[in-house]
């Protein structure tokens, strides 16, 4: 993490290569956070690059030993917290959208998994996401999300639990 | 028969989403690449919203927080002629005090020029609807959530404990009566209680599960359930966290009231709102008749019991107030309460002159002349006061509107603050509120350079106020300074260009002298007196390896940190560390001893000062934390352990490994008497002090 200061201080003076290459290393697991958590590739492309833009016009708020991927991820969980249409309807084929790499192992079990996962509510897939892609505590996503932080918890558990269940019912 | 899903943990089934999201294409657009040359593109527009959008109502997005149309459609502050079915129903619970003056005499004042006291609700209007459509950035940014907004404790130690003793209760069995020492919540201001998620009275414990609250005994070297107190709430709402107060019990919770709306739209036939709306990057939905939507509404609900025989805990009643919990303190027997009721332009449409959008706290919108309002802003801080025992009565109750505040409560004030930038600086901006007996009226306002990092570094004493901040030049240099104020919050003091290239990590006020620590590569702690108001003096520095997170006095004379030993060349951080500093005198700090804790790169202690236990008089230090396997990478555990200081070093009493499922936020280490008890939100488990901390009693909560 460290080892980013000097990068981090070249894109607060403005430097867009110095602000590409501290994006690189987390781009892929916004996207996929993105994706995970708005179900759209449409929309996760759209909210990825909003928050790439926001990071870069207020890096300079950055403190050196927040992490920039904390920091990066905490302004896209909002940008995707905005994006909720709070419709939980399953009528649209989010999965045939998505495009995957070519031959993916276990392709069905993984479609499966994501189908039911897309089930889950827009909160519950937020704050999974923000736990498995942007490898925040719960306390963390309790902070951002402005909900209590066993609450999060508690959410998630509830969460996994739904899914683990719908997937053994199969 | 068994499906797949049984034999998965939580984490096997974390694990496997994550696998299946690796699978995804990127998209190339948002490559570094690409970004790049978006990037070098928008620097020169200099237009930071004509980003082609792929989807159009992203750009109409909201903060999905709490008291927010949650649609596919927001609608603005609208004129008074606008349509009446977009007006949320919750708000006809809502009435308009008879008494629209202040049931106080003295009416409120203005915090200097930040915040002014609004004329009519027609002003409140006003400022939000010239709100909406500036979109906010600073609102993502923040840096601290007002939770954690911490007030420094200013009287030393020994004052705590005297109030431990003085916090014994006057209880009525013998058994109570024999508790003599207990741990209590760590608070950051003697005098300033705070709630949390377990508490005792030095024989009963009170702990937070989801929905309930449950109260256990702890007589006799027993664990024994006693009862749970579980308010009449819906399957959304849950307990946040509680008060003990002698005989009275308090929980917070929240409440959702959410409900389907069908909607008129109603922007897209106005011209000029279309035009405001598209400036800022809003699409409006044309074509769009009726909009369905969901309303959530959240109000903060505390109720309050006797618990003069906690066996049968008798519910004495509740105060409501509109808004997100964001935090409350508790000042001899009046809570403050402080809730948010967020993006208040678009929670509803303008429909009277009345307090459409009012927020109410126990069904009475605040009145006008106890509105705060800023040059802009679009959420609202409500902030009220009551006595324990009376509920239903309502002290006072104000409303700041603001755009993002962080909040900090002493012994004689509330300080809201929020960081701005202007001219490529960043600045403080500080208003001051007094509270005597539960009456809320600003002071004045006041700015300083830079931004205060730490929660512990803004701090009241004796009615007056200093603040340590960092701040960045044109060039990226840091510089700290630190600000005396007198009571009118009229500058007094500076210090300045304190530990150049260096951010304030952590403070800690002691009376009249302020220790902080700064950080790049080394950790510098620093001793300033402040005894003389207009003249602050720099007293001793010391110079270490690592950073210290969290600080926190011990005996009077020495200095406990908690923070991270790091690598001086490369900055990795190497484990945990705690550290102990003499400050004896503090023209010579000295560090008596420090230990680094081998594989453990998380713990609560290090954010939450609620997590820590810190009690000198009992010579305790206790925590959780997390450590890596050192034979797995990939695995960790967590433990909770309990340090002492003996003859000069920190010795590890106990460590007590904890199952996979805690929530290491969640655990609680706390003592009464001889007895040391670990409480998370699945068990208490008891532990003999006497005796090497020997395992006693297990009581495990139901699921």
């Amino acid at each position: 993490m460290e080892q980013n200061l000097l990068q981090i201080k070249k894109a607060k003076s403005g430097d867009i290569e110095a602000f590409a290459e501290l994006y690189r290393a987390y781009y892929a697991d916004l996207y996929r956070f993105a994706l995970y958590t708005l179900k759209n590739p449409d929309d996760a492309e759209d909210a990825v690059s909003e928050t790439v833009i926001d990071a870069f016009s207020s890096i300079r708020k950055l403190r050196s030993e927040e992490s920039f991927k904390s920091w990066i991820f905490k302004i896209l969980s909002v940008k995707c917290k905005q994006r909720f249409r709070g419709n939980d309807d399953l009528s649209e084929d989010y999965l045939a959208n998505i495009p995957n790499k070519d031959n993916p192992d276990d392709f069905a079990g993984m479609m499966d998994l994501r189908n039911y996962f897309f089930r889950l509510k827009d909160e519950e897939r937020l704050i999974i996401s923000m736990h498995i892609f942007a490898g925040y505590t719960s306390r963390e996503t309790a902070k951002i999300l402005r909900i209590n932080a066993n609450t999060v918890r508690s959410k998630e558990s509830r969460a996994l639990k739904k899914l683990s269940a719908w997937l053994s019912d199969e | 028969m068994k499906g797949k899903g049984d034999y998965m943990t939580e984490k096997d089934l974390l694990d496997k989403i994550k696998q299946s999201a690796e699978q995804i294409d990127i998209p190339d657009t948002i490559t570094p690449e690409h970004i790049t040359v978006k990037l070098n593109q928008k620097t020169k527009l200099k237009k930071i919203y004509h980003f082609p959008l792929k989807t159009a109502s992203s750009a109409a997005a909201v903060l999905l927080l709490c008291g927010i149309l949650w649609g596919t459609a927001q609608n603005p502050v609208q004129p008074p002629v606008a349509s009446e079915s977009s007006e949320i129903s919750k708000e006809e619970d809502c009435f308009v005090s008879e008494k629209k003056v202040s049931q106080t005499n003295e009416p409120k004042q203005n915090a200097g020029s930040l915040y002014t006291i609004a004329d009519s609700y027609d002003e409140v209007y006003n400022v939000l609807k010239s709100s909406y459509n500036y979109e906010d950035k600073e609102v993502y940014y923040y840096t601290d959530s007002a939770e954690d907004i911490a007030v420094a404790e200013n009287r030393g130690e020994l004052a705590q404990e005297a109030k431990t003793a003085e916090n014994t209760q006057d209880l009525s069995s013998a058994a109570k009566k024999e508790a003599s020492s207990f741990s209590t919540t760590n608070l950051q201001t003697e005098g300033v209680d705070e709630s949390d998620i377990v508490k005792t009275d030095g024989r009963y414990i009170y702990t937070v599960r989801e929905q309930e609250v449950i109260i256990t005994d702890t007589s006799e070297n027993d664990l024994r359930y006693v009862t749970s107190i579980r308010p009449d709430m819906d399957s959304v709402d849950s307990v946040l966290e509680l008060y003990v107060d002698q005989d009275i019990l308090l929980l917070l919770t929240e409440h959702y009231d959410t409900a389907l709306e069908e909607q008129t739209e109603t922007y897209s036939t106005d011209e000029s709102l279309s035009e405001d709306t598209s400036s800022s990057g809003f699409i409006p939905l044309e074509g769009c008749d009726k909009i369905n939507s969901v309303s959530t509404n959240c109000s903060t609900i505390a109720y309050i019991y006797d618990i003069t025989n906690p066996a049968e805990p008798s519910f004495k009643g509740t105060a409501s107030q509109d808004g997100f919990y964001q935090t409350s303190r508790k000042i001899g027997d009046i809570l403050y309460l402080f809730t948010r009721k967020g993006q208040l332009a678009v929670t509803s449409s303008y429909t009277d002159n009345q307090g459409g959008i009012i927020p109410c706290v126990n069904g009475e919108k605040i009145a006008y002349d106890h509105i705060y309002l800023p040059n802009e802003g679009n959420d609202g801080l409500v902030i009220s006061s009551i006595r324990l025992n009376k509920p239903d009565e309502i002290l006072d109750k104000v409303m700041i509107i603001h755009n993002y505040v962080e909040i900090y409560v002493g012994n004689d004030s509330i300080y809201l603050y929020h960081s701005e930038y202007q001219n490529e600086q960043s600045l403080t901006q500080i208003a001051k509120f007094s509270i005597k007996d539960g009456v809320i009226n600003a002071v004045d306002a006041s700015s300083v350079k830079g931004e205060i990092y730490d929660t512990f570094a803004i701090n009241e004493y004796q009615n007056t106020l200093r603040v340590l901040t960092t701040s960045y030049d044109k060039n990226g240099i840091s510089s700290n300074r630190l600000y005396t104020f007198d009571e009118n919050l009229k500058q007094t003091g500076l210090l300045d260009n304190i530990a150049r290239g260096e951010e304030i990590y952590a403070a800690r006020y002691f009376g009249n002298t302020a220790y902080f620590i700064t950080y790049r590569n080394i950790d510098p702690l620093f001793a300033v007196d402040l005894s003389d108001i207009s003249n602050p003096k720099l007293l001793g520095e010391l110079e270490i390896t690592g950073f210290s997170e969290y600080l926190h006095l011990w005996e009077n004379d020495k200095l406990l940190g908690i923070g991270y030993e790091t690598d001086p060349d490369t900055g990795q951080r190497k484990g945990l560390k705690l550290v102990m500093f003499d400050i004896s005198n503090p023209t010579e700090l000295k560090i008596l001893d420090s230990i680094v804790l081998d594989n453990c790169y998380y713990s609560p202690a290090l954010y939450d000062y609620k997590c820590v236990l810190a009690d000198s008089a009992k010579n305790l230090i206790g925590f959780a934390a997390e450590y890596e396997s050192s034979s797995d990478e990939d695995a960790y555990f967590m433990n909770y352990s309990v340090y002492s200081w003996e003859n000069g070093h920190f010795a590890e009493k106990q460590s007590e490994h904890l199952p996979q499922d805690t929530f290491a936020d969640s655990v609680r280490g706390l003592y009464i008497n001889n007895t040391f008890y670990i409480n998370d939100s699945l068990k208490i488990t008891s532990f003999d002090m006497e005796n090497n901390f020997q395992k006693q009693k297990q009581l495990l909560f139901k699921k």
